[in-house]
């Protein structure tokens, strides 16, 4: 070690300090370059992301024809099938395959979980709160909830709305793996909500 | 005269070493943000190739297909942004009813370069080289 320090810092032959000096900063470029694609990479997943998530939350809205037809309320009458529909969705625009899993582990490193899903029903000046996900699944009912309701990211709810959240492993610089979470709110009236 | 020549032609010692260390670190230096610039471009092509998919997806749930018309325009926008060999098979062609799937399946490849390096950092080429990509969408009909 004591003779490695005294050849780093010691005098040096005419042409090497050069050489040493090149190699440093050559050295800090390489590291430069590839934290700023890292990062460049977790802003591409990061939107990616959003994106489809926004755009399963969508697939996911089937209004209910009829009713709108005779009420004109929009609700989403089958649940269960907007879920089913959302999980289809989110597979394809993330894809990633069956077992939750991105083929791509440069993107998504591990299995992606569906953490919540919620479907807001506007019913006049009630809403009917479906959830499904992590915490299991179930509904309820807030009598005069319109205009004070909000998604748990915090989007007041005015009319049929859904909200989802998901959770991933993303590998970072030096292989460290960060754990993600991204949730996205969609207004059947107004789309996606920011 | 001759010797005033070969005194000019000298050189001191270790200045060719120099010469060549310089150059050396500047053909590395350039392999490096050349192959750097190249993935910069090759991830701003698929981000906009993304968009692109976005655009034509939210098209579908309105129509409730992949109509001729936005097929033409978005394969002209995905040659327009360098995609090649471009392939909508496993798309939904035929229209479909309200609350049914509608899928946009793009794939095809983007141009970039690649760096090919022989016989160490002595010979380094960029060559031509297609990426392959896929993108899909899904979403629902609402027309």
């Amino acid at each position: 070690m004591k003779s490695l320090v005294k050849w780093f810092f010691g005098k040096k032959e005419a042409g090497k300090a050069e050489i040493i000096g090149g190699m440093l900063f050559l050295s800090f470029l390489i590291l430069m370059l590839a934290v700023h694609l890292q990062l460049r990479i977790f802003y591409t997943v990061s939107f990616f992301m959003e994106d489809a998530l926004a755009a399963s939350n969508l697939a996911s809205i089937v209004i209910d024809i009829e009713e709108y037809g005779i009420s004109h309320i929009l609700k989403i009458s089958a649940p269960e099938v907007s879920y089913e529909i959302y999980k289809e969705a989110l597979k394809m625009n993330l894809q990633i395959g069956a077992d939750w899993e991105s083929g791509q582990k440069n993107l998504i490193s591990g299995k992606v979980e569906i953490q919540q899903y919620c479907i807001y029903n506007v019913l006049e000046n009630d809403v009917e709160v479906y959830y499904f996900g992590g915490e299991g699944s179930g509904s309820y009912y807030i009598a005069n909830g319109l205009g004070t309701v909000k998604t748990p990211d915090g989007t007041l709810i005015e009319s049929t709305s859904v909200y989802s959240r998901i959770g991933f492993p993303v590998t970072g610089i030096l292989g460290v793996e960060v754990y993600a979470v991204k949730e996205n709110s969609v207004d059947v009236v107004s789309n996606v909500a920011e | 005269m001759i010797r005033r020549v070969n005194s000019s032609l000298r050189k001191e010692s270790g200045s060719i070493m120099d010469l060549l260390s310089v150059g050396i670190f500047i053909l590395a230096m350039s392999v490096i943000m050349m192959a750097y610039l190249n993935n910069l471009h090759l991830m701003q092509q698929k981000a906009e190739i993304s968009q692109l998919a976005r655009k034509y997806i939210l098209r579908m749930e309105t129509t409730g297909y992949l109509t001729g018309s936005d097929r033409t325009g978005l394969l002209q926008e995905l040659h327009g942004l360098g995609a090649t060999q471009v392939d909508f098979s496993g798309s939904t062609l035929n229209e479909v009813g309200y609350g049914n799937a509608v899928i946009l399946s793009i794939q095809g490849n983007i141009s970039g370069k690649e760096t090919i390096t022989q016989q160490g950092l002595l010979k380094v080429v960029f060559g031509d080289a297609a990426y392959p990509f896929t993108e899909l969408r899904m979403s629902t009909a609402k027309n």
